[in-house]
């Protein structure tokens, strides 16, 4: 019966092996995955994490670690030992969860064992037994131990490991710090080799310091110490002290450190930063001295070092010559010596001066034992170093002084920059002089091409912008198409660049005016510019929101679209000339520039002319290094020098010039390369050639200079044509001002004949004037009655119409008929506008029940009636003075009347000639924008004058034609003082961009004027003497106090305009 | 542009023969005379006879102590200088031998590394590089010269004719007897002499010259000398060349540009016109370039108004009676049959009669030299616009043009034309350029054809007509324009370029590849080789 068992044995013993190793390898996976988490976690805290954490980090990780093993092992025993321990755990297993297959084995491997008893005692059939053996064995056969235990628990601890295996490395490969992380979880910190501390072997140590001499400090003595030895190097230190044995022999052992090199000597440093670092130089070898000791009474040691570097000593106790007690290391620290310092206090870092003069350099110096000397480097462009020494010190340890820094002999050219410092020395007798240098200053010689170059940059700057505006202008808003909304704002935005663009240019302006170096007339030029700019835009602007008012409006008029366009067009006139007036100013202030450049390279290659000479007299290495030095210099000048050449020649270029000509003449300027060939040939040694070729250089370099002064003096040319032309306006202007004057003193000699005659006429009318009198009172109380009624719309016309009605009773009161006629005149328009307001005032207060008003409709009703009847008597008085006056015909005599009629004549001629003033003005002012805008207005005002007392002298009335002639003076003399005043600003001022003959000589510069007309006071056209002395006061008084009264209703509907 | 041409007339060359030793009659040795003979000939131009004379003396050289001298100014006809200068230092001694002796050496040494490309009448030698471009069209229209004179004079010299081409006018200088000064004060730019020409590269000027016309001119002066044994007054002279310098493309009679059509005029009526006499021994020893374009005027004018009055025949005739050996009055009173007065008082009148070209009260544009200070300067391209506000103009357009605001420059350009017309070159081009570029063809077109009115000749014109034709893709005109570019400025990279496009539009592949080679040559991106597409090159 054996056999049937046999193979469950067999599959049991099999299933036994199969689980057994499932579970060791399955245990082996989770806890070797378990470990490797924690270790990662315990590394990554270690090399990562805080230093409180990496305290306790490791254990906690080993500890882990160790448990996450134990829990493995016995998890793992624990599942031998229930699934794999015999027959029975391996039948459990094999069995799973079949309870028939778990059953039958069971009872197999049971009844196998006790199949004797149950032989022996028959309690059960054997046979039944053998039947339910040999069917389980036969069971048994067929189970497949692979199914029937499945080795997946330890293939999921074999991915999970491999998992754990790929993060850590995956960790180390991104942490870098991880492995060191490792290194100190794995390896425990090595505790410090436990050096057996040695006890002390003297007692009540005494030092004495002997200080080197050059530091000058006393002797120091350090009683009772401990033995630590702190000293400058070089010191000599005594030590005496007391053995704790009787001793026959002792030595001092001195062991210094490793010191670095460097921080032994530091001679020839160049200046601090750059001195070598304590521990940065090389490493000097570790040094043993042994110094010999007095014993005395078997105790009493005593001896001597002298501190070289820091490092330690010890006593040691001999016997026969071989150490028997040797005692602790003492520390000796080296106290060091400081580096010296200097300091340039003044000058600042960078100064520019003038070439030629001198500088007043201000130092302090300090070193913490002493200072030895001191000394200034320059070193030129393009040159070498030169080192000068400037004072040697007595161990001061701290200075101060200052000198003086001559440039002269230098020959330091405009613009170049010459490097200074100073260096100074310690007294340091014992390592050497510690050399330290100040921070490196610079000198530049102050070139004045070079402050002009960048004032015209900036101005440069604002002349791009305008060139932009107006090639944007003329892409932008092409002449005679329709105007849409589109089209306007695209005018609108350029208005508004126009506008900035003047705010720019006045800023530069301003700020170029504060700077002395910059050329006066730039900004000049600039303000001209700018306020010419400021005032088309300001036209435009208006026009082209009123345009786009009507355009919403959907306003049909085409006048005002044909406005605008030539507004544009004059803008665009401005434009045109600004640029060229600007372009020419900056060509010829760089030409002017250049002429200066090339005197300067032509006086260098004088002076590097005599260098060649003295070098081919005595040539000498220093010689030729001051020759080549020279040399580099003038070829980095010219350089500089041809390049703004370059600038300058711009416009020359044409594309179809010849190309090769033109390369060829660029050749034949190559002056850079003559120097190179200079250099070359100094290097063979021919000077001969050298200075044949030198000799070469200076014909070009004269024709060159020669060529530049004629294109720096082409403007000149211009502005003279342009002098003169102005010169010959300033003479006819002068011209038809004296002779208006003189047509204006005929004309009053003729007034004065008519007042004569109407004289006796007027006084014959005082009966008159006293009813004319009354009825402006009147007039004037009806006016005064209407006031409750007046609304805020009419308030102005109010305002108007009292006051000229005051003005005519003042003016009949004092018998001024004259200006009582011209009062009358202007008073009754306000009148009759006062008298319409209030009765639409009336009736809509009637009309409307809720409109809403100050008074009540019968007190408007009531103001309207009295203003109406305001009128008539106003009325009355105008026709009665108009009256009074005879018709000039009547009252002058034909003689009179032909002067008159010559006088016309003459007005007539002068007009014309403003005509030809205006002309002529027009084109300078093409030609420069010198002039002030207002300018051309004026004279436009005058001839309108001149027109006008030309008609009325005609019409033979001397009174109107004088004043006209006197409007007329005044324009044109306005005109003169705005010129005169434009002048002081631009010429005057000794700047002005183009030559300007109205000034006159001597007159101050004022400030802020950008061609505005003249605000000084202008003489007033002389006073009629027929008007009341005190009415005149009157007016006069007026004036002062800003806008008179009854003005300021006009001003304000002026503005009110406006702003609608 | 004024342009210079002189026959060289000074006879310190030609003095050997003056300055032979007197003691000795030519008929006591053969050897001296015949040597003295040959120099005579040579002072005469006639280098075929004296060969004939010498070369059979020249196994002799070492007894006649002047023989060396003759063959050396001999081969310096014949171009073969190193031997002249061997020769030449032989003879050694001062005064004339010495002058030859210079000559001689700064022929060798300005043509040293020179190229020659030949026809079948003309051998061109040039220096290597970039004159290379100016090779095919120079034998092409001497070639035409040549047939040109033939059927015109009747006559012209056989055997082969050499052009040197100059760098410059200081080899120009080097290479006569001219002094540079004198070059540049009357704008000389070739001579004929020694047997051959010397024409100055158009690179040696700013915007070029009509290089062609003036070989052609200078091919006249060679014809002329040999027909007449070199007894031909310079006024003649140089009314023939200049009538018959653009024979070769046309013609001819192409006598007056515009200005100097002005000038004479302006001249004649003032009384104020250049002798015959005071031409002589050269044009180019006359004070300016306006009495020299006055002076070339003139005789142009006169030989024009022979032609008129006398027939085409006339003029061969004015020649065969001269080489006969009778006065050149008496010639001229022979062809036409009245006194030379008349014939002179007829010019007078015609001068004054003639009707002007289109343009012709326009300034004259000085010729601009290289490097010479006097020239040049910022803004100088608008100085000829007399009027200030079209300057104004034209200078914003160039603002605008510097900084590619090709609208904004096209408007102000237009308002300088506005002004002043189109009459100006510089100002057409730049309008033209912009009109072009802003769309506006029809208003670049019209600019150009006003300016080419009164300035034919005036490159950069051209090279605008021809983009644009290019743009239009007109080639046959496109080509025609930038051959006339061609003709006065050919180093212009972008003339070859749209020629090569015209041509291979007009599928002439070869010329097309030619001109492409040019261009790039001119470009730098091509080393000219040592051969010349023309003929066959040889050193």
């Amino acid at each position: 019966m054996a056999s049937p068992y046999t193979d469950i044995a067999r599959v049991l013993d099999a299933a036994r092996h199969r689980q057994g190793w499932i579970v060791v390898w399955t245990a082996l996976f989770w806890g070797a995955t378990g470990a490797s988490v924690v270790l990662l976690l315990g590394a990554a805290g270690l090399a990562y994490g805080p230093t409180w954490v990496t305290t306790w980090l490791r254990p906690a990780s080993l500890a882990l670690t160790a448990l996450v093993l134990l829990a493995t092992v016995a998890w793992a025993a624990r599942g031998l030992w229930k699934s794999a321990w015999g027959p029975k755990e391996a039948a459990r297993t094999v069995a799973g969860n079949d309870p028939m297959l778990r059953s039958a084995l069971l009872s197999s491997v049971e009844l196998v064992g006790e199949r004797e008893v149950l032989e022996k005692t028959g309690s059960l059939s054997v046979a039944l037994v053998d039947e339910h053996i040999s069917r389980t064995a036969n069971r048994s056969r067929t189970i497949d131990l692979a199914r029937a235990i499945p080795a997946r628990p330890a293939r999921k601890g074999g991915l999970a490991l491999a998992l754990a295996a790929s993060a850590q490395l995956l960790a180390l490969l991104l942490l870098p710090n991880l492995g060191r992380g490792y290194a100190r979880l794995l390896a425990p910190a090595r505790a410090p080799a436990g050096s057996l501390r040695q006890e002390p072997i003297t007692s009540d140590i005494e030092l004495t310091y002997l200080y080197p001499a050059y530091m000058a400090r006393p002797e120091k003595k350090v009683p009772g110490s401990g033995g630590d030895v702190t000293a400058p190097r070089g010191t000599e230190v005594r030590i005496s002290t007391r053995s704790d044995r009787p001793v026959k022999e002792a030595q001092l052992v001195v062991e210094s450190f490793a010191a670095p090199v460097g921080a032994a000597a530091n001679l020839g440093v160049p200046s601090q930063k750059e001195a070598p670092k304590e521990g940065t130089g090389e490493a000097r070898a570790p040094s043993r001295r042994v110094y010999a000791l007095k014993v005395a009474n078997e105790r009493d040691l005593t001896g001597s070092f002298v501190v070289d570097d820091a490092g330690s000593y010890r006593f040691q106790y001999l016997d026969h010559g071989r150490v028997k007690v040797s005692g602790p290391p003492i520390p000796v620290a080296v106290e060091p010596d400081a580096f010296p310092e200097v300091r340039i206090t003044a000058p600042a870092t960078e100064v520019e001066i003038d070439a030629g003069s001198s500088l007043r350099v201000e130092w302090s110096a300090s070193d913490d034992f002493g200072l030895s000397e001191l000394g200034l480097v320059l070193k030129p462009p393009a040159a070498e170093e030169t080192r000068r020494p400037l004072r040697t010190f007595d161990s001061t340890r701290r200075d101060s002084g200052s000198f003086e820094l001559d440039l002269g002999p230098l020959h330091l050219g405009e613009g170049e920059r010459l490097l200074y410092w100073l260096e100074v020395k310690d007294n340091d007798a014992v390592s050497g002089p510690k050399r330290a240098a100040s921070s490196t200053h610079a000198v530049k010689i102050y070139s004045e091409a070079e402050h002009h170059r960048l004032s015209l940059e900036l101005a440069r700057q604002q002349w791009e912008e305008l060139v932009r505006l107006l090639a944007d202008r003329l892409e932008q808003l092409r002449r005679g198409v329709p105007v849409d909304p589109e089209r306007l704002a695209r005018g609108e935005d350029l208005d508004n660049r126009a506008r900035q663009l003047h705010e720019r240019m006045r800023e530069t302006a301003l700020g170029m005016k504060k700077d002395r170096s910059a050329p006066k007339e730039i900004p000049q030029a600039l303000l001209n510019v700018a306020s010419a700019i400021r005032a088309e835009e300001q036209r435009l602007s208006a026009a082209r929101q009123t345009l786009s008012r009507w355009l919403r409006m959907a306003h049909t008029d085409e006048s005002l679209p044909r406005h605008l366009d030539e507004l544009d067009e004059e803008m665009n006139r401005e434009l045109e000339k600004d640029v060229l007036y600007l372009e020419q100013l900056f060509d010829k202030r760089r030409a002017e520039d250049l002429v200066r450049m090339a005197k300067d390279l032509a006086s260098r290659r004088r002076d590097l002319a005599s260098l060649l000479e003295r070098y081919k007299q005595a040539p000498t290495e220093q010689a030729k290094k001051n020759l080549l030095a020279e040399i580099s210099r003038l070829k980095a000048r010219m350089q500089d020098m041809l390049r703004q050449m370059s600038e300058l020649a711009r416009g020359v270029s044409d594309e179809h010039m010849n190309a090769e000509a033109m390369a060829e003449m660029a050749k034949s300027q190559d002056l850079a390369g003559a120097m190179k060939r200079i250099e070359d040939l100094l290097a063979k040694g021919d000077v001969d050639q050298a200075m044949k070729e030198l000799d070469a250089m200076g014909n070009t370099l004269q024709q060159m200079l020669s060529s530049l002064e004629r294109t720096a003096g082409m403007p000149d040319e211009r502005n003279a044509a342009l002098m003169k032309q102005m010169m010959a306006f300033k003479k006819d202007l002068e011209e038809v001002q004296k002779e208006q004057e003189k047509v204006a003193g005929e004309t009053e000699q003729v007034k004065a004949q008519y007042r004569k005659a109407v004289a006796d006429r007027l006084r014959r009318a005082e009966e008159a004037t006293k009813k004319l009198e009354a009825l402006a009172k009147k007039a004037q109380d009806e006016l005064r009655q209407s006031h409750p009624g007046t609304s805020p719309r009419s308030e102005d016309d109010y305002t108007q119409a009292k006051d000229r009605l005051d003005d005519l009773r003042r003016a009949l009161a004092m018998r001024d008929l004259d200006a009582a006629l011209d009062v009358s005149k202007r008073a009754l328009p306000p009148l009759q506008r006062l008298a319409g307001e209030l009765e639409s005032d009336a009736f809509m207060a009637e009309r409307y029940a809720n409109f809403q008003r100050r008074s009540p409709p019968a007190d408007v009703r009531e103001a309207a009636r009295h203003a109406k009847d305001a009128i008539p008597p106003a009325r009355k008085v105008r026709e009665e003075l108009e009256a009074m006056f005879p018709d000039p015909k009547t009252v002058l005599p034909r003689s009179e009347q032909q002067k008159l009629d010559k006088l016309a004549k003459d007005e007539q001629g002068l007009e014309q000639k403003a005509g030809k003033l205006q002309q002529q003005l027009g084109e300078l002012m093409q030609a420069a924008p010198i002039f002030p805008p207002q300018a051309s207005e004026n004279l436009g005002e005058g001839r309108g004058h001149m027109q006008s007392a030309a008609e009325e002298l005609g019409r033979k009335n001397p009174q109107r034609g004088h004043g006209q002639q006197r409007e007329a003076l005044d324009s044109l003399a306005r005109l003169q003082k705005g010129l005169e005043e434009m002048a002081k600003h631009g010429q005057g001022g000794g700047g002005g961009g183009f030559p300007f003959p109205f000034a006159e000589a001597g007159t101050p510069q004022g400030e802020g004027s950008e061609g505005d007309p003249s605000r000084e006071k202008v003489e007033i056209p002389q006073a009629d003497p027929t008007k009341g002395e005190q009415f005149r006061r009157d007016l006069l008084e007026a004036m002062k106090q800003g806008t008179p009264e009854p003005y300021r209703g006009e001003v304000k509907r002026y503005y009110q305009e406006l702003v609608k | 542009m004024m342009r210079g041409r002189a026959i060289l007339a000074v006879l310190a060359l030609a003095a050997p023969a003056l300055a032979w030793p007197r003691g000795k009659e030519a008929d006591q040795s053969s050897v001296e005379g015949s040597t003295r003979h040959a120099l005579e000939l040579l002072g005469d131009e006639r280098v075929q006879e004296a060969e004939a004379e010498l070369e059979p003396l020249a196994a002799t050289a070492g007894e006649n102590p002047y023989l060396p001298l003759a063959l050396g100014v001999l081969r310096l006809h014949e171009q073969r200088y190193e031997e002249a200068v061997t020769l030449l230092e032989k003879f050694g001694g001062t005064g004339p031998g010495r002058d030859w002796l210079d000559l001689a050496r700064s022929s060798r040494d300005v043509t040293k590394g020179y190229l020659r490309a030949e026809s079948e009448h003309f051998t061109v030698s040039y220096p290597k590089g970039k004159e290379e471009v100016l090779v095919p069209y120079l034998l092409e229209a001497l070639e035409a010269q040549r047939a040109a004179l033939e059927k015109d004079l009747g006559w012209v010299p056989p055997g082969k004719v050499t052009v040197e081409i100059l760098e410059n006018t200081r080899d120009l200088a080097r290479l006569s007897t001219l002094t540079e000064e004198e070059i540049k004060t009357t704008g000389t730019i070739a001579i004929c002499k020694f047997n051959k020409m010397m024409v100055t590269s158009p690179k040696a000027l700013i915007h070029g010259y009509d290089w062609l016309d003036t070989a052609a001119h200078e091919y006249v002066h060679h014809v002329v000398t040999a027909r007449t044994h070199n007894n031909t007054p310079i006024w003649l002279h140089e009314g023939i060349a200049r009538w018959h310098e653009s024979r070769w493309r046309g013609p001819g009679g192409e006598i007056l540009s515009p200005w100097s059509a002005a000038l004479l005029r302006d001249a004649a009526k003032k009384k104020k016109l250049i002798t015959f006499a005071q031409m002589h021994p050269s044009m180019a020893k006359l004070p300016s370039q306006e009495a020299a374009s006055l002076a070339f005027a003139e005789v142009a004018v006169a030989v024009d108004y022979l032609k008129k009055t006398a027939g085409p025949g006339a003029l061969p005739k004015v020649l065969d009676q001269i080489a006969l050996g009778r006065s050149t009055e008496d010639a001229i009173a022979v062809a036409t049959q009245e006194p030379f007065g008349s014939f002179l008082e007829g010019w007078k009148r015609y001068l004054v009669t003639r009707p002007l070209p289109e343009g012709g009260e326009q300034e004259m544009r000085r010729l601009r030299f290289q490097g010479d200070p006097s020239h040049g300067g910022a803004y100088s391209e608008w100085a000829e616009i007399p009027d200030e506000q079209a300057r104004r103009f034209a200078r914003l357009g160039e603002i605008f043009r510097e900084r590619s605001r090709w609208e904004a420059a096209r408007l102000e350009y237009g308002k300088a034309v506005k002004r002043v017309g189109a009459r100006y070159p510089s100002l057409a081009g730049r309008y033209a350029m912009a009109s072009m570029i802003t769309g506006h063809d029809a208003e670049a077109e019209k600019a150009l054809s006003e300016a080419l009115r009164g300035h034919p000749d005036e490159a950069a014109l051209h090279v605008q007509k021809g983009r644009l034709y290019l743009k239009r893709q007109e080639w046959q005109r496109a080509k025609e324009s930038f051959l006339l570019a061609n003709r006065s400025d050919p180093f212009d990279p972008e003339i070859h370029a749209g020629l090569a496009q015209a041509e291979r539009a007009l599928h002439d592949e070869t010329a097309a590849s030619r001109e492409e080679r040019f261009a790039r040559i001119l470009v730098g991106h091509d080393t000219a080789p040592g051969g010349a597409p023309h003929g066959s090159p040889k050193d």
